[in-house]
Parts: C-alpha cells; sequence; structure tokens
C-alpha cells in the first residue's frame, strides 16, 4: 500500500467515526418540519391602513404581540419571525387544534367601548309552516317577513349615512346573528390599550364573562363615561363587532368592568388572552395557513421510510448481482453516503421534511451512479490489459472528472432550489445537496479504500501463494 | 446487452427526432388547450385532508360539500380511510363551511390536516417557480460551455426543455395535480438528464481524436455503446428507488413521485437520442474547426 492510499483509509476511518459518533444515536436528532411532525404553519399578510400604517416599528411590535399570544396559549418551540418586508411565519409544532391557533393568532382582537348612539331593531323570527293553515297564508307571510328582514338590514346602510355627519363615530352590528342589530355608535370612549389585565371569570348568574382592569388612565375614562351614560347603553365592542350593550346603571369607579357575551370557556379564554398580550397594531390576513395533524405526518415518516428502504433495497441487490464484489463496495459506500447525509442534517440544524425524505431517496439511486461509472471504466481499462491495481487507478482517475461534472450541474438545480423554493420544497434543496457532496465523498474515497483493501490482500496472497 | 452493442443509435436519429418532435408539439398543444391541473400552490385555495371510521362514497361527499361551494371541489381517496377535498375559494370561512357540512353529515369525521394558500401568495410562487427554472438553465449553460464548448451547451440544453415540457404534457395529460413539489421534481429531473446528456458528451469530447477516421456518425455511436451500460445501470439504480417512492411513498409525494419517473424514462431517451442526434446533424451541416 502506497503512503497516498494509506492517507485515504486515514481519511475515510476519520470521517466514518466522527460521524458516527457525531449523530449517534440519530433518532430525535434531526429536526423534523412541521409536515412530518404536525402542526401549523401560519403566514400572516399585513394591510397597509392610513390608520395603522405598518413600517419596521409595527411590524416589531406586531411580532412582540404575536410572540406575547403564543407564549401564553403554550405552545413549545414556536417560530414567530418577519418574512420579507410586510409578513410574518409563526409556526406551531404540535398544535391539536389548528383552527383554534389561527384564531388567537389571526384577530386583530381591538377592544373598544363606546357611546350606543341608536340601534336597529332585530328582524323578526321567520314564520313556520305549522302556525299557518294554508299553504297561500304561509306564502304571504314570508313574504311580509322577507321584506321587514331585508328592511332590517338597511337599517346598516341608513346608520351609515348618520354616521359620517358625527365625528368618530362607526356602524357596527351584533355578535348574534340571528337577531342581527345594527348600532350606530360614538368615538372610542376607552380602549383596550388602556387595560392592564384580563382575566376568565364567571359572574354571578354563572355565566362565564372576561373580567378586565383598567390602568389608571383607563380607569378615568370609564369613570367618566360610565357617569355620562348612566341610564343609556354602552357597547362593548371588538373588533368592529359589538359584543354586548349594557345598560350602565350607575357610575363605575375602581377600574374593573366584566365583559359577558355569548362566550364558549374556550373562547373567553382566547379573548382574556388576547387582551392581555394587547391587540396586533396592524391590520393581518392569512395569507398562508398549512397544518398537520401528528398523524398524517406519522403516516408520511412510515411511508417515506418504507418506500426509502425498499428502493435502497432493489438497489443493493442490483449492485450485488451486477458488479459482484465490486457491488459490495459500492453498497458500502452508498450506507456511508447515508451516514453522512444524517450527520449533515444535524450538524446544519436543517431541517428535514416531506420532499426532503424524497430527496434522500432519490439520492439512493444516484449515488451509485459515480460506483457505475468508475466500474464501467475499470473494466474498459482491464479490457487494455492493464494489471487490477493499475485499472483501478486509471478508472478512478479518468471517472472523477465526469463524476464532478455531473454531480456539479445537478447541484446547481438543486442549490437553485434552496433559493427559490419555498417552504418544505425547500428541505428537498437542502438534502439533495448534502446527498450529492456526501456521495461524490463515498464514491471517490470510500469505494476506493475498500476496493484498494480487497485487491491488495489478493495480490499478497498470490505473491506468497 | 449484446444486442444493443450491435445496434447502431444514430442510424435511428431522424425518427427518433420526429418521435420527439412530435411528443413536444402534442405536450405543448395539451398544455395551451388543456392546461393544467394546477394545485393550491399556484392557485390559492383550501385543501382539507379528513378521516373517517370508514370512508363514504365519494360522490356523496361530493354532494354534500357542493351545498357550499360554487365551483366544483376536487375530491380523492387518501389512504384507506380519508379523503382529501380541493376547493378554489381562498378563504378560511370557506373550509370552515365545508368542514361544518361534513361534520353534520358524519360525526365521526376528524380533521387530519388542512392547507390554505391566499392568491397572492400563489402568484409569487408561479413566478418563483418561472425565475427558478430559468436561473437553472442558464447557470447550466454557462457551466457547460466553461467545461466544454458553446456547441455542447446548446444540445444538452435543448433536451432539458424538451424533458421538463414532456413531464408537463404528461401531467397535462393525465390531469395529475400540480404541487410545489413538481417544481423540485422538474429541476431534479433536468439535472439528471443533464447528467446523463454530460457523461455520453465526455465521451464524445474524449474519442474526437478518431473524428477523421470514423466520421462524425460513428464517433458519435461509439461513445453512446462506450457508455451505455453505465446510462442503463444507472437509469435502472434511479428507477427503483423512485418506483419504490410511487407505489409506497404515499399520497403526498405522489405528484412528485410521479413526475420523477416519467422524467427519468423521458430523460435517458432523450440523452441517448435527443442530444447525440443534434451533434450529428449539426456537425454534417456546418463542421466546426477542432479546438
Amino acid at each position: 500500500m502506497l503512503r497516498k492510499d494509506r492517507t485515504r483509509l486515514g481519511i475515510v476511518l476519520l470521517v466514518v467515526v466522527v460521524a458516527l459518533a457525531y449523530s449517534w444515536p440519530i433518532a430525535g436528532r434531526v429536526n423534523l418540519g412541521l409536515d412530518l411532525k404536525g402542526g401549523a404553519h401560519i403566514v400572516l399578510q399585513t394591510k397597509d391602513t392610513p390608520e395603522n400604517p405598518i413600517g419596521n416599528d409595527g411590524i416589531q411590535r406586531l411580532l412582540a404581540v404575536l410572540r406575547n399570544r403564543v407564549d401564553q396559549y403554550g405552545v413549545a418551540e414556536p417560530i414567530i419571525q418577519s418574512s420579507g418586508a410586510d409578513r410574518v411565519i409563526i409556526d406551531l409544532p404540535g398544535v391539536q387544534d389548528p383552527a383554534a391557533a389561527l384564531e388567537l393568532i389571526g384577530k386583530t382582537a381591538l377592544l373598544e367601548f363606546r357611546e350606543v348612539l341608536d340601534v336597529s331593531e332585530p328582524p323578526p323570527p321567520p314564520p313556520e309552516r305549522k302556525n299557518y293553515d294554508s299553504d297561500e297564508q304561509f306564502a304571504q307571510v314570508q313574504e311580509r317577513w322577507n321584506t321587514e328582514a331585508e328592511g332590517a338590514k338597511d337599517a346598516g346602510t341608513r346608520f351609515e349615512e348618520r354616521a359620517k355627519a358625527i365625528e368618530g363615530a362607526i356602524v357596527s352590528r351584533s355578535e348574534d346573528e340571528k337577531n342581527l342589530r345594527f348600532y350606530l355608535l360614538g368615538p372610542t370612549a376607552v380602549a383596550g390599550k388602556d387595560l392592564k389585565d384580563a382575566s376568565v371569570n364567571y359572574d354571578n348568574l354563572n355565566r362565564i364573562g372576561v373580567s378586565i382592569s383598567f390602568s389608571d388612565e383607563g380607569a378615568a375614562a370609564f369613570e367618566e363615561v360610565t357617569g355620562r351614560l348612566v341610564g343609556k347603553q354602552l357597547a362593548i365592542v371588538l373588533d368592529g363587532v359589538t359584543i354586548s350593550a349594557p345598560v350602565v346603571q350607575s357610575r363605575i369607579a375602581g377600574g374593573n368592568a366584566q365583559i359577558t357575551g355569548s362566550f364558549s370557556t374556550d373562547e373567553a379564554t382566547r379573548l382574556a388572552i388576547m387582551l392581555k398580550a394587547g391587540a396586533l397594531p396592524v391590520n393581518v390576513e392569512v395569507a398562508e395557513n398549512r397544518s398537520v395533524g401528528p398523524s398524517l405526518g406519522a403516516d408520511s415518516i412510515r411511508q417515506g421510510i418504507q418506500a426509502g428502504v425498499i428502493g435502497a433495497i432493489l438497489v443493493f441487490i442490483f449492485m450485488l448481482i451486477y458488479y459482484r464484489f465490486n457491488g459490495f463496495a459500492a453498497d458500502i459506500a452508498l450506507l456511508v453516503t447515508m451516514l453522512l447525509i444524517f450527520a449533515g442534517l444535524i450538524a446544519f440544524k436543517a431541517t428535514l421534511t416531506l420532499p426532503g425524505i424524497a430527496g434522500i431517496i432519490l439520492t439512493i439511486g444516484m449515488a451509485v451512479d459515480g460506483n457505475v461509472l468508475i466500474y464501467e471504466r475499470i473494466k474498459e481499462e482491464l479490457q487494455s490489459g492493464k494489471t487490477p491495481l493499475a485499472a483501478l487507478d486509471a478508472g478512478f482517475r479518468k471517472a472523477l472528472v465526469t463524476i464532478l461534472d455531473s454531480n456539479i450541474t445537478t447541484l446547481i438545480a438543486a442549490v437553485v432550489l434552496f433559493y427559490f423554493g419555498a417552504g418544505s420544497v425547500r428541505g428537498f434543496g437542502v438534502t439533495l445537496s448534502i446527498g450529492l457532496v456526501a456521495s461524490v465523498f463515498s464514491n471517490v474515497m470510500v469505494t476506493r479504500v475498500v476496493l484498494q483493501l480487497f485487491i491488495g490482500q489478493k495480490q499478497h496472497a498470490l505473491k506468497r501463494g | 446487452m449484446k444486442i444493443l452493442e450491435t445496434f447502431n443509435f444514430m442510424e435511428w436519429r431522424k425518427p427518433a427526432m420526429l418521435v420527439s418532435l412530435v411528443l413536444f408539439v402534442a405536450s405543448i398543444g395539451l398544455i395551451a388547450f388543456r392546461g393544467m391541473n394546477l394545485g393550491i400552490d399556484f392557485t390559492g385555495g383550501n385543501v382539507v385532508t379528513v378521516e373517517f371510521e370508514s370512508r363514504p362514497d365519494i360522490g356523496e361527499v361530493r354532494k354534500v360539500v357542493s351545498t357550499v361551494v360554487a365551483k366544483e371541489a376536487m375530491i380523492q381517496d387518501f389512504s384507506d380511510k380519508g379523503i382529501i377535498i380541493r376547493t378554489n375559494e381562498d378563504t378560511d370561512e370557506s373550509r370552515e363551511q365545508v368542514v361544518g357540512v361534513l361534520k353534520a353529515r358524519y360525526p365521526n369525521m376528524r380533521v387530519i390536516g388542512f392547507e390554505k394558500v391566499g392568491p397572492v401568495v400563489g402568484q409569487e410562487l408561479r413566478n418563483q417557480a418561472l425565475i427558478g427554472l430559468t436561473a437553472a438553465l442558464i447557470a447550466i449553460l454557462i457551466y457547460i460551455t466553461v467545461r466544454f464548448q458553446f456547441r455542447f451547451a446548446v444540445v444538452s440544453v435543448i433536451p432539458l426543455v424538451h424533458d421538463a415540457t414532456l413531464a408537463l404534457g404528461f401531467f397535462s395529460l393525465t390531469w395529475m395535480e400540480i404541487s410545489s413539489s413538481f417544481i423540485a421534481a422538474i429541476l431534479t429531473i433536468v439535472g439528471y438528464s443533464l447528467n446523463n446528456t454530460i457523461i455520453i458528451l465526455d465521451r464524445i469530447r474524449e474519442n474526437w481524436r478518431d473524428l477523421d477516421k470514423k466520421g462524425i456518425v460513428g464517433l458519435v455511436d461509439l461513445s453512446i455503446k462506450q457508455t451505455l451500460s453505465r446510462t442503463i445501470n444507472t437509469t435502472l439504480t434511479t428507477l427503483f428507488p423512485v418506483l419504490a417512492l410511487c407505489i409506497w411513498g404515499g399520497p403526498v409525494l405522489s405528484t412528485f413521485s410521479y413526475a420523477m419517473l416519467v422524467g427519468i424514462v423521458v430523460g435517458t431517451y432523450s440523452s441517448i437520442f435527443v442530444a447525440t442526434g443534434m451533434i450529428v446533424e449539426w456537425w454534417l451541416r456546418k463542421p466546426e474547426v477542432r479546438k
């Protein structure tokens, strides 16, 4: 064995041992993407409005509020980050109820107390057939009901007209859609930013609600408005919808109030979290939302592993049958490639996604290409009358350029995918790139070392014999 | 492979290139007139994956869903207990309505995953895909021009366009859904097909000194034959895992798997016949002074 060969053997052993020591045990060490471990991936698009311009400051405040909300909701290892100038990406691993998570994140949660200036009557309940004697009678009543319902809706439009004349006034609808009412509301008297705390509790009728306490400033404003509106309605408005509009019984001092509405326990809990974390400083819209349940992710992993193992076994067998011992060396090189891919994923803290798994499986097939190239070359060299070791040497030397050329072009495609690909497709670019580099190493170094060891032994035995 | 070794590939270059041309034009026609079944990644919309205790009839599910969506929803089997519902309406409310009516009809149904993509993101992804593909092709063109020569670069990029177009045509024909992983598949096909082409071109370059003795047809033919067992073996070893992905890889990856399958077959064919055939024709028409 030449000195150069010994160095090569040393490098291969070192790399394999280090990779093994570094990545063992593999289970739980590779970052799994949300499509594999389950969770919600939400992209919020901020909307520029004259009242709430976005700006960098706005995004930073938005991130802070979202972090606050997600923390209080209790999600392990959430990722909340800005993306581009006007987007926010929120990754919530392992969320069981993505719809609830979305409610928590996407709602602005702007709380306001406003004076009720006017309120429309809700439409009467629709007629029921059983209360009428004949079909004609029922049809007549139904028609009359339709006009009345339309009229109730018109109230909203009429209020809009009136609101234009009043400084700061808005039109809001009731939360209860069956008894839809429209409210003409005065300017904001007290707002959510004047809140100090919010928590879920039950009122004396055992209805669930959210109790809030105001800051000093808020408390003073609240006392003033309740004092002014005794005997009149004060609307509690959340994101422009009137949750309730109780009649003020007396001036309320001390800065505490109770919001009741038709809440479920979960809704009340979310509302309390949102009020405490503060309203979103800018308007947002859900641009993208992908949620994968844990069972679906587990299925994907299982199927990916199954396909990968079967594909790998087929490749192993093919190489053994076609190239015999050389095929065995290629199979060992393939095992090293796999090891290096996982070590690479761990080392770069890359995220493994489902397309990423596909990339690894594809690498299994493409990695042996280098071996095939080398072996076909060696065959040719042997045919031209070289000794096994010389043929080996020439085969590797001549195939190396070709291997590099062909892998670099695929690498170009993989890197482009990494830069331009979105989300999980990026994971494919990552595993493919790592796989290409790892397979070139295995082809050129590992295979050669294995073959050299074997052929060297054989020649040694021949000499002695 | 003895039969293949006596087979003169370049005698078939004209019929092969004609077949390629016909398939290429047919694919363009399909893409232009039949269109593509673009997934929500590109169009925006909602996809809900639900699971039942035992899967109901798809037709019945379609009827239930059609009460709340305006355009017809795409409904497919998913594993043995689930279905996937895709609608083109891109609001969260629309998805909740679909889930609502289904839940009312099938109380045991569970939502195991959903995706919503807004219209802006879809448009962006389409642009990104186009920019990505163009960038990759240009980068590859530059690399081959530097490593080989411009002629080789041209004859290796044209088969790539051919392969990608045929894969798109196949997806248009079968109406399989195109998701974002399709872009990954197309780029990989491009890389893979190029890989094959480069290895043959590399051999042609190596044999170039025999040009006067063998003539361009003989030279290219010899190069194809010398690399043939490599081409076939590599195609097989890549096909095995891809076939495994098609059969066992699960429904989420099926776009990717089938695109790869088509791409590998078409890519191998185009490396052997199209790139080489073009070199021969080009040379016969306009021989270039040897470098």
